[in-house]
């Protein structure tokens, strides 16, 4: 079982695993409009430690490109693992 | 038509809906053509856009939602578009959708299709899902949906003709029962406990529908628990509150989390299930980094991604002013002669002197003070719209972002503080892309901060009068000043008026288009024709009360002592003796920089009888000035009230008078204070 850590650390080219949103409703409801709702699968296009990360996240089809705050990755509890090949998007 | 329908009036209304960016501004554009007109929601800063669509000899109403990704309490556009389909009641909600994007899209479909919207879906950007490989059986899409779908390229015009049909189909029919998602056994029976108060409770079983209402109440929906607890005085609403009170806790408890995410939770579910049915092939394996990937490593590079921004943003800069020049002045030039020539008419026909001057000089002027921000502003937007559209602005906005943090503004907030360098009209109106309400009042409020191209030619007649050696240091630190001032000021209206953290950047980065000229000259029209039509008649009305004060009364010089207008700068001079500029031409000459800021150089040319080619002459001449009060003069030019083209725009974009007169009455006594303190502090410290 990886450890959960911050999405703020998740390292770029992993797949994360959503398992917590900390913040107030505002904060919630905004990710959850764009799709980051707790289990959902996404990938770390760009992290450079610096600046807003870069997710892919999934939706099986298509792959939207979601740029995230530092501050607000930092409040989003993740689960990384490894890639699963070819599935950019896969929505598991 | 359709019988069955209850009486409905005359003229049927059809509501687009959608996320942003999936191309509802081209499905309006399709479907209305020239037949269009933009208003503001009441009370609120956001636009509200509105046409006529005549289809086989009947007139429909066609209205643009905001484009939003929910329905919730988030934002200003969430509130409108839901109470709009909810209290308005269009006949018919065609709801645009990205075929590439389709998961995150659905999401807000499938909030329409709960509140019980009539909806027809555009299943948009067709070709480009095919391009991706993305085959999606629109059949099955509104099997599944019990909603008609009509596949479209928005672009190409493709579809839109089914489109209307299908609406105007759907407008006969009766209108569907709301979308029943299963949230599982323990949500749903708390959903029928609060529908059945609900349903017993006349006044709010007729406004909301009731399933929906249950479903908001356990979400927690801050503004529909608002909306009841006004209805206190039927003592249902108070039962049904205490009810939803109760069921959140319950399942909170029960299910370890809090109702609104599980709810959330259900909702995706039901759409990831939709999706696996109606896509017939995902896409083939594919590669972990896409074109616009690779544009994004650099554009968005640490180190490479700031100078690439900035180059743009210099590069759109640079075009717009320099192509916008020679047509502005050209305008200027042509009205100048229109009204010389329909003054010498109306002389040549005995006129009063009066009436020729007020026509060459307050209608002709005032018009032509209207034109000349054609050019800029349209070109401006022009450049604009190509880096939106293309999706590279989004990118700006992610660089920026952390720049912009620290000085507590949001990433998008640069853009606007950027082109307040060239003029503070589009920047304002730049600021529409800021989402959160507070972020955009700021960064409105602290724009006209940005020294504009006008105020140059005041920086420079002063600077290389008194300042010769020493011109470009002059004129950049009151650059300077002017970013640190606005710097100082976000903050402090943030900790004053709009508390709270600056909004959390989240967005997305749409994948990189080819612009289409049509979308482009799309919505370059929409914001430039906004401004004339707008802020058109605000700086016509000023400029023809500046003309009637410098002219009347009847039979002085134009601007002279004995004029209002030199009146009114003897009144105000003596405020200004503090700051080392209290005589009477330096105050006239301010209260025609508020018209236009380059208005200063002409008017002090005119007070002092020199003419504005050699108003430097004037001015060392007249024995008035010192390099230290030029400098005090030349701070309050940069800071005190906006031009009128620029508060009109405030008040446009903020639909406030209130902050109107706010923005106007802290930059004036900012720009005193500062003034003030400059001469002062300079004098202690020996300069003269
Ligand atoms: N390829 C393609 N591009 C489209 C289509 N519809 C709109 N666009 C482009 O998508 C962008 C956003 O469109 P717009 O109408 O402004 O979207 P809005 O934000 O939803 O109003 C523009 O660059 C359009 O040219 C389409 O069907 N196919």
């Amino acid at each position: 079982m990886a450890a959960v850590v911050p999405l703020e650390f998740a390292r770029p080219g992993k797949d994360v695993i959503i398992k917590e949103v900390a913040g107030g409703m505002g904060i919630r409801r905004r990710l959850t409009d764009l799709g980051l709702v707790k289990g959902a699968r996404a990938h770390v296009v760009r992290n450079d430690g610096f600046g807003p990360l870069i997710l892919a996240l999934g939706d099986g089809v298509s792959c939207c490109r979601l740029a995230i705050g530092r501050g607000m990755a930092h409040k989003i509890m993740v689960e990384e693992r490894e890639p699963v090949d070819g599935s950019l998007c896969s929505s598991e | 038509m359709g019988a069955t329908v209850k009486s409905r009036p005359e003229i049927q209304t059809i509501a687009l809906a959608g996320n942003l960016n999936v191309g509802k501004t081209c499905i309006f554009n399709a479907l209305t053509g020239a037949r269009q007109y933009v208003g503001n929601w009441p009370g609120v800063t956001v636009e509200k856009k509105e046409g006529r669509l005549i289809h086989e000899g009947r007139t429909y109403h066609v209205i643009d939602l905001p484009g939003t990704y929910s329905l919730s309490a988030y934002s200003e556009d969430e509130v409108i578009a839901r109470n709009y389909i909810l209290f308005d009641k269009p006949h018919v909600v065609i709801n645009v959708v990205d075929a590439t994007n389709l998961e995150r899209n659905l999401y807000l479909t499938t909030l329409l299709l709960e509140m019980g919207a009539n909806v027809v879906m555009a299943l948009n950007m067709m070709d480009e899902a095919q391009q991706r490989n993305i085959e999606i059986d629109p059949n099955r899409l509104s099997q599944l949906l019990g909603i008609p779908v009509v596949p479209t390229v928005a672009t190409r015009n493709q579809g839109i003709k089914e489109l209307i049909a299908r609406a105007v189909e759907r407008m006969a029919a009766p209108s569907p029962a709301p979308l029943k998602i299963d949230y599982g056994k323990d949500i749903e029976g708390e959903i029928e406990k609060l529908q059945e108060l609900i349903e017993k409770t006349p006044v709010i079983k007729d406004r909301y529908p009731s399933r929906w209402l249950a479903l908001k109440l356990l979400e927690g929906d801050r503004r529909v628990i608002e909306e009841i607890k006004e209805i206190k005085w039927d003592k249902n609403a108070e039962k049904i509150l205490i009810q939803a009170e109760e069921s959140r806790r319950y399942l909170s408890e029960l299910l370890g989390d809090d109702p609104e995410t599980l709810i959330v939770d259900r909702r995706y579910g039901f759409i990831a299930g939709l999706v696996r049915e109606a896509v017939k092939k995902k896409p083939g394996v594919e590669k972990r980094l896409t074109l616009s990937d690779k544009i994004d490593a650099i554009v968005t590079h640490r180190y490479l991604g700031l100078p690439i921004f900035l180059v743009a943003m210099w590069a759109v800069f640079e075009l717009t002013f320099r192509l916008a020049e020679p047509l502005s002045e050209w305008l200027e030039e042509a009205f100048g002669w229109l009204g010389e020539a329909s003054a010498g008419w109306l002389a040549s026909m005995g006129a009063p002197e009066i009436l020729a001057s007020f026509v060459k000089d307050g209608l002709f002027g005032g018009v032509g003070a209207v034109l000349v921000f054609i050019p800029p502003i349209f070109l401006l937007f022009f450049f604009i719209s190509l880096l939106e559209d293309s999706g590279y602005m989004a990118r700006g906005a992610y660089v920026m972002d952390r720049i912009m943090h620290s000085f507590g503004l949001h990433g998008k907030s640069f853009i606007p503080m950027l082109l307040g360098f060239g003029c503070n009209v589009p920047a304002i109106m730049a600021t529409r892309t800021l989402e959160n309400r507070s972020d955009r009042m700021i960064t409105i409020l602290i724009n006209p901060l940005m020294s504009c191209m006008a105020r140059l030619p005041v920086y420079l007649l002063f600077a290389m009068t008194f300042f010769p050696e020493h011109t470009g240091i002059v004129v950049f630190s009151l650059y300077l000043l002017g970013i640190l001032l606005a710097i100082l000021m976000g903050r402090l209206f943030r900790a004053l008026f709009f508390k709270g953290e600056v909004a959390p950047f989240v967005m997305e980065l749409p994948p990189y288009r080819m612009p289409t000229a049509k979308s482009v000259l799309i919505h370059m029209w929409d914001r430039g024709s906004a401004f004339i039509r707008k802020a058109g008649t605000i700086i016509l009305a000023v400029v023809i009360l500046v003309w009637a004060l410098a002219n009347l009364p009847v039979g002085v010089e134009y601007a002279s002592e004995e004029s209002w207008l030199g009146q009114l700068g003897s009144v105000f001079a003596p405020l200004f003796q503090p700051a080392g500029f209290g005589h009477w031409q330096a105050a006239v000459a301010l209260i025609t920089g508020i018209l236009a800021k380059e208005a200063v150089v002409g008017t002090l040319g005119a007070v002092y009888g020199v003419g504005e080619e050699k108003a430097h002459v004037g001015i060392l001449e007249s024995g008035h000035w010192t390099p230290l009060s030029a400098y005090a003069f030349l701070v309050m030019t940069l800071i005190y009230i906006p031009c009128v083209a620029t508060i009109a725009v405030i008040r446009r974009e903020t639909n406030s008078w209130k902050w109107t007169a706010f923005a106007v009455a802290y930059t004036l006594v900012l720009g005193w204070i500062t003034a003030v303190l400059i001469y002062q502090v300079g004098r202690l410290l020996g300069f003269s």
